[in-house]
């Protein structure tokens, strides 16, 4: 066996060498691995001993580092602000300035005056004044200070001026204690990035107080500060014996699965040469499609790449399908696999040339056996490709068209790459097969037309009848006829040009783009459509069995966080920020459920509580707090008759060391008559609303009925009578769901009826959608396609930058740069059009926005003092809260620099948002003399707009704010339908501008290129040529000018070729005299001899007449000789130069010595070859030489067609007796030949064939064993 | 010519096959559970897969809660159960006689060497005459 393979892989030793050496390590890291192994787990101990250390040396060397960094700024920061607190008068507005530049955007920092109050700060104060003071650590040492959302590394540092001293504090956040499940949170965990990067769970003890763990499964170390104080204790988890062993053990693994799939590569290069000698082109493509499967299943196996890939590439969540066991089970697995199958369709497509045709073409039979059977492999094609596309759609998350950015995210920008891909290989097999049909009577043009547009018509009609007998079809009729259309116009295409051009996959991939985002909107469509479904299962999915769980969950979780034990500790706590660290960390936060976290104390007493679209007031139901167990208990029957819903609570005892500390308790609001749909400030929605929907929550119509009457409304319409009817009267299916049409202000509205019994009650959901117009579905189109556009592009830039190198230049055509032109004009400022109107739109909305704030600012300001002026005596803060109420808008009042009134107190006191006002409002209002400012804010990343203003309320100042955190503003047009109509409309006008600058330059260029191709023509010597003149102005002058040209150069090589004639005839005349005495002296002397010996009656006369008649006979067969050269020669037709395929000439040329006993090989790289040449002219030449080779008594000739320095060149080698060395110079001269009965004309009428197409003939080498002769043909250029 | 018909219909059924149909099976919610006991104790989800509806919320803590579909919920749990390899699990709540099954339990498991319990609550509902998982919580 080992032989065998051994002999196939002769010739790639080298690589079979390698092959066999990666096997090896392979065999060999499988017997070392275990073996180390088992030496690693003996010397466990010490090897964990010495990992710990190592771990802790790194991790002290990390903090290290950043506190290193962390002090050098500070030490920057100090030396900026020294030189302004020393000032006489404090620039208490530059220290704001200075405080919030960019530098220190990462730092939160507070300058204190010697009266301890605040001077410059940070837009979120890290330290409030009251913590600074006293000092708790020494001046310019840096410790952890912990505050109830955030821990920073901080440092308090002083200048002093004069008898003055000002304290400022510097900090960094290096843990969060909260955590919010959505888009906007910005983590920030030393503990976690540790956690991270050594892969062990890690805890960090931020107390100078802190204490190594005394357990024996972790390893504790401490932190000290830059005075050598313990500030904190970092603890980690031992890594376990197993976990390290395994990890061990994986390491050699993925070794030896990289060098698995390298010696797979390497297989490959091994039997390479073997695969080119495969005379079969189905065998071939059988045997590198086997290879790329192979390659594809140990990928697979051993789960490669994706084992080093993490992230949403890899995510199942992003694309999942069964497909084969699971190969397209995420996108890099998708890309990997379509990869290499369109890898195989390329190979399929480019050998579809050579597959012979045996039939002939002319069989109806047969050509209507191929057409059903390739039809009925294009229909399941086409069906294959709306299956995957459809699974594209439904087994992925991602939602192609509901982002509204124009730039998709990684994976999604994977997944149009690969459903691009997808299309490819389904349209490059789908030509093929046409390909295949149609190729025998491609040449054939009678025909041609007719078999073409029957199979068009066939393939067509086929489609319709296979959509009848499929149950469902994939995808549209549309869509169908487009597909078998355009695949047919590729093929067509290709069969009439009978070009391969890299630039043929530009025209499969934008039609693959078109066809497959077609699929893709229709299944997308569908999905929207499915996810009203959606939104009634989300709907009545919750139900106080769940509600408990969730409270269960969350209160379990309080019972393990040392965070809940160090509030209810610490008599300081802010305990509404310890209930909203707990909150935001439970799924109560996570699954936006109305829902609240309240501390009491072992007395049951209130603390504190965050919550959310929970009243206080009901937070606690009677029967918690009269609990007194020891675990966790579940009310769920507390309903106060205020509210419509009920309270289902849950309590916790919090003990330590078996002594009450207090209690924590979870609530949650459950209204069943109305659907969960929570109310959330922006920054704390988790978007479980969406929960994977195709359409926004925001997009959709809800009506709820509870027996019968309508009980809840969410969306902006209101369903009419006529309407409630209609879905009260809907026909259900069994399953109590059913589908009805609403049309509601002139507006179609697809509506999804959902009926379900909860408690006894009959509920009815009714779920509406509006149905889209044609921009969205232009828009949606486009949004891809503009994706779609730039892979093509950037493959047409790797293929530009490939002929660059190879051409060592670019050549621009006439009619590509009229194109460029074009689109450069038009295209261009369309685009920079587009942008601009859609920054000039943005910029409108925010105006709208600032506007609407400020309205709100004015208002409020206005019901203050109104209401103040009626009574004066009011307490402001109760006055405060009957404005928000009455006004419906939310607002906070500042008194100088702290909150004094915010209608959304708790998030203020729960410490989300900074109760210090914004320092660079205030630099503006206070110091700089504005009356009102406008500035952007943030809460984590969520962006709002905040419009500060002054206002004196009896007699007293405040700065009033209103921002669109709280109040939602909507801008009149969203950025989304900004894109829906600038890049739909812009962007189908920038198609039909490249559509029409094609045109354009296509036909402006269409005479110049005639031009081109009838001077190439001429100087080729085809002096036949007229240009077509319908032309105007200066082309028609040209064009008349060129045409006149010709008919003059006609007219003068006529006059020359008669010279030509004339002096040839002459010569010819000359050397047939000079031929023809050379036989005549011998015969004129015979007779003579002949005469004499009859006269003198010679007794030899016998003898001599028999000499003297042979010598004759011979010098007549000699003017014989001489008479057939030349009479061969005067017969040498004129030059007739077309574009033929240099192969068939070649092969008409060997089919003439089949019954010699000779073999002739031909080998080509390409097929067809085309070179201008005279046909007949170049089969004489062939014919010539090949009889050379037989008369060189040659038993093999060997001819090879290839390219080579943008020449065609035909290699004839034989293995005759060579040519001596003596002669090389001379074979192709007139009169010389070797021969008896030669007359050395041949070899010299190739020579002059060949210069007279512009190309050469010429003994590349000659010896004993074999003569190797080249004709070097100029490349056709058009085909260049 | 034959030969390459078929080679192509091949790679044409190959890309064409349907994806795997979801088809439940009639069985009683408590069967369900110990299934899906038994599946998540083994790491086998092909043991419960095929009661995933066509659309189950999930919601664990390593992802983003939401609706997928059975292919996605199968990859998905698979992998989490991958990262978090099931130790111990069994439901303690299970209440199969509602019009929404439901059984809750605790699922001890090892990540990276590390111990750690999480909590399990997966409910039914009836499509049909099918009972199916319409919701999987893991937190």
């Amino acid at each position: 066996m080992l032989s065998k393979i051994t002999y196939n892989a002769e010739g790639n030793r080298k690589y079979f060498t390698l092959f066999l050496l990666l096997l090896f390590m392979i065999t060999g890291l499988g017997i070392l691995s275990p073996i180390l192994v088992e030496k690693k787990s003996s010397n466990w101990e010490k090897e964990l001993k010495t990992e710990c250390r190592e771990i802790e040396t790194s991790v002290k060397f990390l903090i290290d580092e950043k506190t290193k960094g962390f002090l050098k700024d500070k030490e920057a920061f100090s030396t900026e602000i020294t030189p302004l607190l020393r000032t006489a008068k404090l620039p208490a507005g530059s220290l704001i300035d200075i405080v919030n530049s960019s530098k220190y955007k990462s730092y939160s920092i507070e300058i204190f005056n010697d009266r301890e109050e605040l001077v410059a700060w940070t837009p979120y104060e890290a330290v409030p004044g009251e913590a600074v003071f006293p000092l708790e650590n020494a001046p310019g040492e840096f410790y952890f200070r912990q505050t109830g959302l955030i821990t920073y590394l901080s440092i308090t540092d002083t200048v002093k001026f004069n008898n003055r001293i000002f304290y400022y504090t510097f900090s960094i956040p290096v843990e969060k204690k909260y955590k919010i499940q959505n888009e906007y949170y910005k983590s920030i965990s030393l503990s976690g990035e540790l956690s991270q990067k050594y892969q062990t769970y890690f805890e960090t003890d931020y107390s100078s107080l802190a204490l190594e763990s005394k357990d024996g499964r972790k390893y504790s170390f401490a932190i000290t500060s830059n005075n050598g104080n313990r500030i904190a204790v970092v603890t980690f988890t031992k890594p376990s014996r197993e976990n390290s062993l395994t990890s061990f053990e994986d390491l050699f693994i993925n070794i030896q699965s990289i060098i698995a799939v390298t010696a797979l590569i390497i297989l490959g290069f091994v039997f390479y040469p073997k695969y080119k000698k495969i005379r079969f082109a189905t065998l071939k493509i059988l045997a590198f499609t086997v290879y790329l499967a192979l390659f594809r299943f140990v990928l697979f196996i051993l789960s490669l790449p994706s084992k080093f890939f993490e992230g949403q590439i890899t995510d199942p969540s992003c694309f999942a399908s069964s497909f084969g066991f699971g190969i397209v089970k995420s996108p890099l697995e998708f890309f990997i696999t379509i990869s290499l199958f369109l890898v195989v369709c390329i190979n399929i497509f480019n050998k579809a040339y050579r597959f012979p045709d045996k039939n002939g073409g002319d069989n109806i039979i047969g050509f209507i056996l191929k057409s059903v059977a390739g039809t009925a492999v294009l229909l399941v094609i086409l069906r294959g490709l709306g299956a995957s596309l459809r699974s594209i759609i439904f087994d992925s998350s991602l939602r192609y068209f509901k982002e509204p950015g124009l730039l998709p995210n990684i994976p999604a920008a994977l997944m149009q790459l690969n459903f691009l891909l997808l299309g490819l290989s389904s349209v490059l097999v789908s030509v093929v097969i046409i390909l295949l049909i149609l190729k025998a009577v491609k040449n054939k043009r009678n025909i041609f037309i007719k078999y073409f547009l029957w199979l068009f018509v066939f393939a067509q009609t086929s489609g319709v009848f296979y959509d009848l007998i499929q149950s469902e079809p994939q995808g549209t009729p549309l869509i169908r006829i487009l597909f078998i259309t355009f695949v047919f116009l590729l093929s067509y295409k290709i069969l009439r040009e009978e070009k391969k051009t890299l630039f043929n996959f530009v025209y499969f991939a934008l039609v693959s783009s078109i066809i497959t985002i077609s699929l893709l909107n229709y299944y997308n469509t569908r999905l929207e459509k499915e996810s009203l479904k959606t939104t009634a299962l989300e709907l009545t999915r919750a139900n106080d069995t769940w509600f408990e769980f969730l409270i269960r969950d969350a209160l379990s979780n309080v019972s393990q966080n040392p965070e809940t034990f160090k509030a209810l500790k610490d008599q300081r706590t802010n305990y509404e920020t310890a209930a909203f660290a707990i909150w935001s960390q439970s799924s109560l936060q996570r699954e936006e459920i109305s829902s609240a976290v309240t501390f009491l104390d072992k007395q049951k007493a209130f603390l504190g509580s965050f919550g959310i679209n929970i009243n206080p007031k009901y937070r606690i139901s009677p029967a918690t707090l009269k609990y007194n167990g020891e675990n966790i208990e579940i009310f769920d029957n507390y309903q106060p008759s205020a509210l419509k819903g009920k309270i289902i609570t849950g309590i916790i005892p919090v003990k330590e060391d078996k002594l009450l500390l207090g209690y924590v308790v979870a609530s949650i609001l459950y209204d069943a008559g109305k659907f969960r749909v929570s109310n959330f400030p922006a920054f704390l929605e988790s978007k479980v609303n969406s929960f994977n929907s195709a359409v926004s929550f925001e997009k959709l119509n809800v009506f709820v009925f509870n027996s019968g009457l309508l009980s809840c409304v969410f969306g902006d319409l209101t369903p009419s009578d006529r309407h409630i009817k209609r879905i009260l009267n809907a026909k259900l299916s069994e399953n109590n769901d059913g589908w009805i049409d609403l049309k509601i202000s002139n507006e179609n509205y697809i509506t999804y009826i959902f009926k379900h019994s909860e408690n006894k009650t009959d509920r009815i959901i009714a779920a509406a959608l509006k149905e889209k117009n044609l921009s969205w579905s232009l828009y949606n189109f486009f949004k891809v396609f503009f994706i779609h556009s730039i892979f093509i592009i950037s493959f047409l830039i790797i293929v530009f930058t490939l002929q660059i190198k190879e051409s060592k230049g670019i050549k621009y055509t006439f009619r590509s740069q009229l194109l460029f032109a074009f689109l450069f004009t038009s295209v261009l400022p369309m685009f920079f059009l587009a942008f601009y109107n859609r920054s000039l739109t943005e910029e409108k909305n925010n105006d709208i926005i600032i506007y609407k704030l400020k309205q709100n600012l004015y208002d409020t300001e206005n019901y203050l003092k109104e209401h103040f002026a009626d009574n004066p005596t009011r307490d402001l803060k109760l006055l405060c809260g009957d404005a928000a109420r009455d006004l419906n808008i939310e607002f906070s009042l500042f008194a100088e620099k702290k909150l004094y009134f915010s209608s959304k107190d708790e998030f203020y006191r729960a410490g989300i948002i900074s109760r210090v006002i914004n320092p660079l409002v205030y630099n503006k209002l206070r110091y700089q003399g504005y009356k009102e400012f406008i500035v952007n804010e943030s809460v984590e990343n969520y962006l709002f707009s905040s419009f500060y203003g002054r206002v004196v309320v009896n007699n007293k100042e405040y700065i009033l704010t209103v921002s669109n955190l709280f109040n939602k503003i909507p801008p009149p047009v969203t950025g989304e339908e900004v894109d829906i109509f600038l890049f739909g409309s812009y962007f189908f006008a920038a198609i039909l501008v490249i559509i029409l600058s094609t045109v354009l330059a296509n036909r402006i260029s269409s005479p110049i290129r005639s031009l081109i191709k009838a001077t190439a023509s001429v100087a080729g010597g085809d002096l036949s040529f007229e240009v077509n003149n319908n032309q105007k102005g200066e082309i028609r002058e040209l064009v008349s000018g060129f045409n006149s040209m010709i008919k003059e150069l006609k007219r003068g090589q006529s006059e020359l070729a008669e010279l030509e004639r004339e002096i040839a005839w002459k010569e010819m005349a000359r050397q047939v005299a000079h031929e023809i005495k050379n036989p005549l002296t011998p015969m004129k002397l015979a007779v003579q001899q002949l005469i004499i010996a009859y006269k003198d009656k010679s007794p030899k006369l016998d003898e001599i007449f028999g000499k003297v008649t042979k010598t004759i006979i011979s010098q007549i067969e000699t003017l014989n000789n001489i008479a057939s050269e030349f009479s061969a020669f005067a017969r040498m037709p004129s030059l007739k130069v077309e574009k033929i395929d240099i192969a068939d000439v070649i092969h008409d040329a060997r089919n003439l010595f089949i019954e010699d006993n000779i073999i002739i090989k031909i080998d080509r790289e390409h097929s067809p070859v085309f070179v201008n040449a005279d046909k007949d002219q170049l089969k004489r030449a062939i014919i010539n030489l090949l009889r050379n080779a037989i008369q060189a008594e040659a038993s093999e000739v060997s001819i090879q067609i290839f390219a080579e320095g943008g020449k065609i060149n035909v290699e004839i080698s034989d293995n005759g007796t060579g040519i001596p060395e003596k002669y090389i110079n001379k074979i192709f001269d007139p009169d010389f030949t070797t021969k008896a009965k030669g007359m050395g004309i041949g070899l010299k009428l190739a020579r002059k064939f060949m210069e007279s197409i512009k190309g050469r003939i010429y003994v590349y080498e000659t010896s004993v064993s074999g003569t190797k002769i080249i004709l070097e043909f100029p490349a056709d250029e058009e085909k260049t | 010519m034959k030969i390459r018909f078929i080679f192509l219909v091949i790679i044409c059924f190959l890309q064409s096959v349907p994806l795997k149909a979801q088809q439940p099976v009639t069985e009683s919610p408590g069967r369900i559970f110990n299934r899906i006991e038994e599946g998540i104790s083994f790491r086998e989800i092909e043991k419960f897969s095929r009661f995933f509806g066509a659309q189950t919320y999930l919601s664990l803590t390593n992802g983003n809660p939401g609706y997928y579909s059975p292919n996605q919920v199968f990859y998905i749990l698979q992998d989490y159960f991958r990262i978090f390899k099931p130790v111990n699990f069994r439901f303690i709540t299970m209440s199969d006689n509602t019009d929404t099954p439901y059984a809750s339990g605790y699922y001890k498991y090892e990540s990276k060497g590390i111990r750690g319990t999480a909590r399990i609550y997966i409910s039914l509902k009836l499509t049909g005459n099918n009972w199916i998982i319409s919701q999987i919580t893991i937190n």
